[in-house]
């Protein structure tokens, strides 16, 4: 996955290590667009250059294109080229055991697509399965890491404070750590009789076998005061969901990704807040304790619009990185419908069942849909911005 | 980019078939066709059920290298299905790999498997049943492994702390017994939660995976619903339970490590106890019968694939000969207890495996439950992309209380007719 | 007074959110070396204790292969593979992505707004959809199961691109004029002149690149398929995801996790001045 998910990573830790620098890294996911104009006038903007003779302006054709040429190439062959193929492959049957371009291989047309949309079937169930288990993914992660990484800057940013460092160290560390190993933890942890359950024990509580547990986080709340299977939403549905299923909230396997996602990420994108909360000067603070301000007040007042920047960041890169979890579910277990998701789908099919057509067409469709909610954040974050 | 040349090589191996079916010499033309016989590397893929299996096949890897002047790597992949085919879609097949019966029609369709079978052994030094498995458009494509049913395995001590004496035979006795071995820590009967385990039931009572005719699925049949109630039931009781519900990967885990008196898993589980669990004393017993009397079990088969792209088809047949020849199939029976593919080493075995089952350290358990299951034995669904269906099925199953018998078996149906169609 | 009375209790609270939370963070490795030196019985029935009583090496023999048991790792293999891959991709990725966004940056030709486009557009693709499309293209190549094939597809990432670009772009245009008069050649300004100024900037990006292509999994474990090309990460992975029967073997599982973060551990303890925020921002200003 490497070279996209760098971009996150990347930003990522490039923020942590300055909140301006990672701003600038931010912005072409916040408003590429308008990055283009800017760099465009910077291009006319620099007249000095133009008094360069023309062997020098030859020169710089000629190292321009020899400067980006090796990485324009490594990008076209293994990112573009490889899209345009899949996207062929997601029209056809092709299985992966002979070549994609031979003559065996079938053009179908959009049926690839169609099963998993409209086709009542095991693909299209496992699609909407996974489809639901990303959303809450999506939903409980994001603003659950944004949260407690901004309140542990908060409360950590004081200059009384001691071992602010260590701590600081300590809540990077695991986001240094390989994904595998944490899950591996992970699983451990949270094995039917493992360390969680055994604390929940001692507190007279039945844990369930969190991994492999189907059952939503919300199903049981409604249970609990009554609700089951109502039949409104059990006759109605999409994607081989019913609308029961679909406001299940995250499956109990679910949720232990979450933690362990907000576990992962929420020391680094302290680092962030801890960054811009340093520009603030300790005079505002205190000018504004001894006015008699709260606590709540001052954070809103003070606090809350000088991080404002930084808050889009880690919420922009929170809603793209979640949406592309792989490595945990990939470990949790093959087609497990507590965890499995768009990313993990398409890989399976594509190697359990010999199935790439398919598998390209979810790739697709997953890509479409983040594509989708970039741009439709993209309207959202705008909005707050010019507000 | 090297590779492609698919049409020619199936065309060549076609034609090696034909002559080798004409005379023993014919095989002779068919090595020098394909690399050399010594010096040459071969990978070897396994889906292996354990470090006994494990060690087994590296053992004999290093025996044969050594012997011809080659080096076999083994790759011992823990998702076996999943990397078989990244490896075959990557144009990196392995030389010699477990051919599973899941995977074997789609590999002969597209060309990947090298009919080997009579190159290595005549079909008939083999059990026809297995041989049938490997079989397609009459060419007999690569030869069995070895074979493997599931049976019932107890543990002795527990057996005796309980007061019982007889094992069970019928599905009453086993859900009483259950009972009478369940007691704090310890459960009467657990099983890993998959339809390779709970398929044997649907076949005692008389149910199937298939109709009659082969035509299509049979999974929503009344026998088969009636089969998963009776789990349904003993789940409730909590007499049975599955393996992750007592933390443990698999049937015979629970078993080894006392959490379960009782479990039903196949021959490799010899393995597994004589490796990891050598202090439980255990015996095993055929899986008890129906209400109407009808026995049943699953049987679970590989075969010596060879890919037909390999490099070195020269090697890897010489490799599988020995893999398949009477000595080494012994060999690997008394490693991890599967049972030999040629009928004449399978008695061989079974006459020094049938002694009652002894103190610790020293486990030869009676493997003749296991014997005699190969004759009603159920095979597997072998439909290309039932893995992903059985899958569906299987995660529904760990807590097996919980199940509506009729709703999850109809699912099953629907999820692998759509498989059928075109 | 009673202010500072007031802020001394707030100053305990943070101390104390601040001591939970740092036990939450550390709690899990504790668990994981603690339970590596269990037996599989004790590990499971005793999970939360992190002292273990007895201590049993069972699962280290494994590791290493030491006694009758055989090694279920290759670690001095898995840690070379990572190394070796880590170390290459990551001075591939610093030279050829700051050439590239030197090139952006700062020197005038035909197609550049478009590259940038281009380079820009690559930022919004998710990384994840390309997993099944760079196994094909790998296939096609016939790179597959090779180094070359783990290492070219990662030696460029546009977000290096962009972040180098910017980088340059904060440069006074003055200070290559200046080298520019003196007669150096589009290359010697950009070697000599520019490149040790944005020493910071590619600071950032070494540790970025290194930590990434350390902690790589997925592309790995599509690319290839022998135990040869196994790294630490997906070494590890082969081990847990072990079929049906390999069992729980939490303890094995554990030992090999904490044998995967160790050398990433003492690297980042080692450079964790360079790694921390202050110390970077610093250098960037300095």
């Amino acid at each position: 996955m490497s070279l996209k998910d760098k971009p996150v990573a990347g930003t990522l830790d490039a923020s942590a290590s300055s909140a301006g620098r990672a701003q600038a890294a931010a912005s072409p996911q916040v408003r590429s667009p308008r990055r283009r104009g800017p760099q465009g006038k910077g291009a006319k903007g620099t007249p000095p250059r133009q008094t360069g003779t023309g062997r020098l302006r030859r020169g710089e054709h000629l190292f321009g294109w020899l400067f980006v040429s090796p990485a324009l190439a490594v990008l076209l062959l293994f990112l573009f080229v490889p899209i345009l193929l899949a996207l062929y492959i997601s029209f056809t049957n092709w299985s992966g055991l002979t070549n994609p371009l031979s003559s065996s291989v079938k053009w179908v047309g959009l049926a690839n697509y169609k099963t998993l949309l409209s086709e009542p079937g095991l693909y299209r169930q496992d699609f909407g399965t996974a489809i639901r288990n990303n959303l809450y993914f999506v939903l409980f992660t994001v603003p659950l890491q944004t949260g407690l990484a901004l309140l542990l800057a908060v409360v950590v940013n004081n200059k009384f404070l001691r071992a602010k460092g260590f701590f600081r160290t300590v809540a990077y560390f695991p986001s240094v750590t390989s994904s595998i190993a944490i899950t591996v933890v992970f699983m451990f942890l949270f094995q039917g009789t493992g360390v969680v359950n055994t604390i929940l024990g001692a507190f007279g509580v039945q844990g369930p076998n969190w991994l492999y547990d189907t059952r939503g986080l919300f199903t049981l709340i409604y249970n609990a005061f009554g609700v089951n299977n109502p039949s409104v939403l059990v006759n109605h549905g999409f994607l081989g969901l019913n609308l029961w299923g679909w406001v299940a909230g995250p499956s109990l396997g679910m949720c232990v990704v979450i933690i362990m996602l907000v576990w992962t990420t929420s020391g680094t994108f302290m680092l962030f807040f801890l960054a811009a909360l340093q520009q603030i000067s300790e005079d505002l603070d205190e000018a504004s304790e001894i006015d008699g301000a709260t606590p709540w007040q001052r954070f809103r007042r003070v606090t809350l619009p000088l991080v404002r920047p930084t808050l889009v960041l880690v919420l922009v890169l929170g809603f793209i990185s979640t949406w592309q979890v792989f490595d945990q579910i990939f470990l949790i277990g093959p087609l497990n419908p507590a965890t499995i998701t768009p990313a993990y789908f398409s890989y399976q099919i594509s190697f359990q069942d010999s199935n790439f057509g398919a598998g390209a067409a979810v790739a697709f469709l997953l890509f479409c849909l983040i594509v989708f909610l970039t741009v439709l954040q993209r309207k959202f974050i705008k909005e707050d911005l010019t507000q | 980019m090297k590779r492609w040349k698919t049409k020619a090589i199936l065309c060549l191996s076609a034609s090696v078939a034909m002559l080798t079916a004409a005379g023993p010499s014919a095989s002779a033309t068919a090595v020098k066709l394909t690399g050399k016989l010594h010096g040459v590397t071969l990978t070897f893929m396994i889906a292996s059920s354990g470090t006994a299996e494990t060690n087994a096949d590296k053992a004999a890897a290093a025996a044969w290298g050594k012997a011809t002047g080659n080096t076999v790597n083994v790759i011992n992949a823990s998702n076996f299905q999943v990397q078989l085919t990244q490896a075959f879609a990557g144009g990196s097949p392995p030389d010699v790999f477990y051919g599973q019966t899941s995977m074997f029609e789609s590999l002969v369709k597209n060309g990947e498997l090298l009919p080997s079978g009579n190159l290595v052994a005549p079909a008939k030094d083999f059990y026809p049943s297995l041989v049938k498995e490997f079989t397609y458009n009459n060419t007999f494509y690569c030869v069995p492994k070895d074979s493997s049913t599931l049976a019932l395995e107890i543990n002795v001590d527990d057996w005796k702390a309980a007061g019982l004496t007889n094992p069970p035979t019928t599905w009453a006795q086993l859900a009483a017994d259950a009972k009478a071995l369940t007691r704090n820590g310890v459960t009467g009967l657990v099983i890993s939660p998959t339809l390779d385990r709970i398929g044997a039931f649907f076949a005692e009572n008389g149910g199937s995976y298939m109709n009659s005719k082969g035509t299509n699925f049979a999974f929503n049949s009344p026998q088969n619903v009636a089969a998963l109630g009776y789990l349904k039931r003993m789940a409730q009781e909590g007499v049975l339970k599955t393996s992750p519900q007592v933390d443990s990967g698999w049937g015979g885990e629970a078993f080894g490590t006392g959490k379960a008196a009782m479990t039903i898993e196949g021959n490799w589980i010899i393995g597994a106890m004589q490796s990891t669990y050598p202090k439980i004393n255990y015996e095993v017993v055929p899986l008890p019968a129906g209400p109407t009397g009808e026995h049943g079990t699953l049987v679970f088969t590989n075969c010596w694939g060879i890919a037909a792209n390999s490099k070195n088809t020269a090697a890897a047949v010489s490799f599988v000969r020995y893999l398949a020849s009477p000595a080494q199939q012994l060999r690997f029976a008394n490693a991890f207890g599967v049972m030999p593919s040629r009928p004449a080493v399978a008695k061989q075995w079974a006459a020094t495996h049938s002694g009652t089952p002894v103190a610790s350290g020293n486990q030869t358990p009676n493997v003749s439950a296991f014997v005699q299951g190969d004759a009603y034995a159920m095979p597997q669904v072998a439909t290309l992309g039932f893995p992903t269906v059985q899958a569906a099925f299987d995660s529904q199953t760990t807590n097996l209380a919980a199940i509506n018998p009729a709703a999850l078996l109809q699912q099953l149906q629907t999820n692998a007719e759509a498989l059928l169609r075109p | 007074m009673s202010a500072g009375r007031k802020s001394g209790w707030r100053l305990a609270l943070r101390y104390g959110v601040m001591a939970v939370f740092a036990g939450l963070y550390i709690f899990p490795f504790v668990i994981e070396v603690g339970n590596s030196f269990k037996s599989d019985p004790a590990a499971t029935a005793h999970a939360l204790d992190p002292i273990p009583n007895p201590v049993d090496l069972t699962a280290w023999k494994q590791i290493f292969g030491i006694g009758a048991a055989a090694s279920v790792t290759d670690f001095p293999r898995w840690l070379f593979n990572s190394a070796f891959l880590s170390i290459t991709i990551t001075v591939g990725r610093v030279f050829l992505d700051s050439l590239a966004g030197y090139a952006l940056a700062r020197l005038q030709f035909h197609g550049r707004r478009l590259v940038f486009a281009f380079v820009i557009a690559t930022l919004a693709v998710p990384g994840v959809v390309l997993l099944i499309p760079k196994f094909l293209m790998l296939k096609q190549l016939g790179m597959f199961n090779s180094y070359q094939g783990m290492i070219l597809p990662m030696l460029v990432d546009a977000t290096g691109i962009f972040l180098m670009r910017q980088f340059f772009l904060q440069v006074p245009v003055s200070l290559e004029e200046a080298g520019r008069v003196d007669g150096a050649s589009i290359w010697q300004v950009y070697w000599r002149i520019v490149l040790p100024v944005v020493r910071p900037g590619l600071l950032t990006l070494l540790i970025l690149s290194f930590q990434g292509s350390w902690n790589e999994f997925q592309f790995y474990e599509i690319a290839t398929i022998s135990p040869k090309y196994f790294t630490l990460n997906t070494g590890l992975a082969n081990i847990v995801g072990g079929g049906l029967s390999a069992g729980n073997q939490f303890p094995l599982k554990l030992g090999a996790a904490t044998l995967t973060v160790l050398p990433i551990a003492v690297l980042f303890f080692m450079l964790q001045k360079y790694i921390r925020p202050g110390g970077m921002a610093g250098a960037v200003k300095g």
